[in-house]
């Protein structure tokens, strides 16, 4: 099989005047694992429930395991072989776990239940109603997987799983793919990203800004320079080609993510004092930061409009990000979230 | 089909046994009470012939004396309890099936099984005629020994007529709570929905009965079945039994079509 999975093309949907993706469009290829990123508000949830055919597009297609969505007998058929964790787990609250298992084993089949359950233990014979979150999370995990679906959508799967049971999660996502599912789910965890899957779309305001593989995302994405120096000094100076953002923190550390031209660095921190220097790889969180901080995305992944993301800058707020912001640890994302925030108000909802 | 209905009659089970314990009480009650109505009988009846005939219509339907068995129990019990209150409470809990679901999320998991939304809302409401007949076996048995335990005598047959006769008719009341149920994001509005539409039925067939306007309440199901005719007569109405049936089953197509066609 080498049609994908899952195809998105020029999806556009709105709740009336509310925003919940638009012209979305990315494919998912058998046998990976698929990260779908974005902060809450973003559009995820939208997407999904798209994609299950629970809601039906404003425009554009999607298709699941080549079945169009918006045909439903034949995305009933096409749904044998899918299994869902939905966002906000729900089951039936005075049913026990295990008749909730019968149930779904009833409907769609449970040939792995007993492994699963092995791995994500339950008390099968309790109401839901007295479940943890996590418990219910382990509960929706194995009736997502136990027909042995071959592709696996989820919504924030991990939410409420604790660091055990979220590697034991992980170890079965890769099984998964290595037998030859497909799975895609949202999250806003990069680290847990960045551990499992392949490849990443991230989206924004309801419109995808990235699309990569996850390695080449993080490496386009450069370094992280801090440099605590004797004197506080201007970001605006560290404005030079490849440096795609340079902020001061409110500690009075320059940040720099620099995509090369390491010369020019040195140059520029040369005939400083500097107390402390630290240089690391990009982390997904730094990316995130990134695409939410205000710039253009095709810019800022290619490494650096530095216009873009420091448009509105200015030495005035980096001295006043010292004194007023500094409840904020990292100021730039105060910014960001500013910024995107409050364009993602406009949107708000749009996960409902 | 079935493994909706089996799953959602499952949980059912308790509500059933509250529901039918309820009703064996309350006809413990008004039957314990009857020897003494039966002895006040002609007063009874004078001050009934006097009632504004929409009373007469809502409390008695066609019934015109309360100190026979029959009457009573028709007045007392079928004409109120199961007319309205057991048509209130089918209509109410049909409303919830979907809707309830649809409001805390937990339809999204079955929904995103290999099951047709039209098999959801089906084997949902199909769950509620084991429920219906359940109430109905154990209120005729608790309305039979009740009926020998004051030392009066029905017709056994003509009783048992009046409960199965009312399952096409709670049914097509709970068909309304489903159309409510399938159109509606919070189980709140769907079940005051449903209420208001059964007991607006009901009132209409009241206020309309033996008026010019009689055939306003022709769109009442309470009209199209008569537990006092057949209690005492054993008289039953086919052609309203089937509108009963075919206005269940036109519901249900109705709420399966809505659904399909739903955004979620």
């Amino acid at each position: 099989m080498t049609d994908p999975t899952i195809v998105v093309s020029g999806l556009t949907k709105y709740y009336g005047d509310v925003r919940g993706v638009e012209d979305l469009s990315f494919a998912v290829r058998p046998g990976e694992v698929f990260g779908f990123l974005g902060p809450n508000g973003s559009g995820k949830t939208t997407t999904i429930r798209v994609l299950l055919g629970l809601t039906s597009p404003t425009a554009g297609s999607a298709t699941l395991l080549d079945t169009d969505v918006t045909d439903r007998d034949a995305l009933r058929e096409a749904r044998r072989d899918l299994g869902h964790v939905p966002g906000d787990v729900s089951f039936y609250e005075r049913t026990t776990g295990e008749r909730v298992l019968d149930y779904f084993g009833r409907l769609k089949g449970e040939r792995r239940r007993e492994e699963l359950l092995e791995r994500f233990p339950v008390h099968l014979d309790r109401r839901v109603k007295t479940y943890s979150r996590g418990n219910r999370q382990k509960l929706a995990i194995v009736q997502a997987f136990m027909h042995e679906p071959t592709v696996v959508v989820m919504d924030e799967p991990t939410s409420g799983l604790d660091p055990l049971v979220q590697n034991e999660f992980y170890d079965l996502l890769a099984e998964e793919r290595d037998r030859g599912a497909t799975v895609f789910f949202s999250s806003h965890i990069l680290s847990e990203v960045r551990r499992v899957c392949d490849r990443v779309a991230v989206i924004r305001e309801g419109k995808l800004v990235a699309l990569e593989n996850i390695h080449d995302l993080l490496e386009k994405s450069g370094k992280v320079v801090r440099v605590r120096l004797a004197e506080s000094p201007d970001p605006d100076a560290f404005r030079f080609d490849g440096v795609a953002r340079a902020t001061v923190d409110a500690d009075g550390v320059l940040e720099l993510v620099v995509t090369g031209n390491y010369e020019g660095l040195v140059s520029h921190l040369d005939g400083r004092e500097i107390e402390d220097i630290e240089i690391r790889e990009t982390s997904l969180e730094d990316v995130f930061i990134h695409f939410y901080g205000g710039g253009d995305v095709e810019d800022t992944t290619d490494g650096g409009d530095v216009e873009d993301t420091t448009d509105g800058g200015g030495t005035e707020t980096g001295d006043e990000r010292g004194t007023n912001t500094g409840d904020e640890p990292d100021v730039d994302v105060s910014r960001a979230s500013g910024a995107g925030g409050g364009d993602e108000g406009t949107g708000g909802g749009g996960d409902a | 089909m079935l493994e909706i209905t089996r799953f959602e009659t499952g949980r059912r089970i308790r509500g059933v046994l509250l529901l039918s314990g309820a009703l064996v009480v309350l006809i413990a009650l008004t039957m314990a009470l009857f020897p003494s109505i039966k002895q006040a009988g002609v007063d009874l009846d004078a001050y009934v012939a006097n009632l504004p005939p929409e009373a007469r219509r809502a409390f008695l339907g066609n019934v015109t004396t309360i100190s026979t068995v029959e009457g009573y129990l028709v007045s007392q019990l079928y004409q109120f309890g199961w007319l309205l209150i057991l048509g209130v409470y089918y209509g109410y809990a049909a409303a919830s099936v979907v809707a309830r679901e649809v409001e805390d999320g937990s339809i999204e998991l079955v929904l995103t099984s290999p099951v047709s939304r039209t098999r959801v809302v089906v084997g949902k409401y199909l769950s509620l005629l084991p429920s219906i007949v359940a109430v109905n076996a154990l209120t005729f048995l608790a309305v039979d020994a009740a009926v020998g335990f004051v030392g009066e005598r029905v017709d056994v047959v003509h009783l048992l007529m009046v409960h199965v006769l009312s399952v096409p008719y709670l049914l097509a009341c709970a068909g309304l709570g489903l159309v409510a149920s399938v159109v509606s994001d919070e189980v709140r509005r769907a079940q005051t929905v449903a209420i208001g539409a059964v007991f607006g039925m009901y009132l209409v067939d009241s206020l309309t009965f033996d008026t010019d306007y009689e055939w306003l309440g022709n769109v009442a199901f309470s009209r199209y079945f008569d537990p006092g005719e057949i209690l005492i007569d054993g008289k039953v109405d086919w052609a309203g039994l089937a509108i009963l049936v075919g206005a269940a089953v036109l519901l249900v197509v109705v709420a399966a079509e809505l659904f399909e066609r739903r955004d979620l």
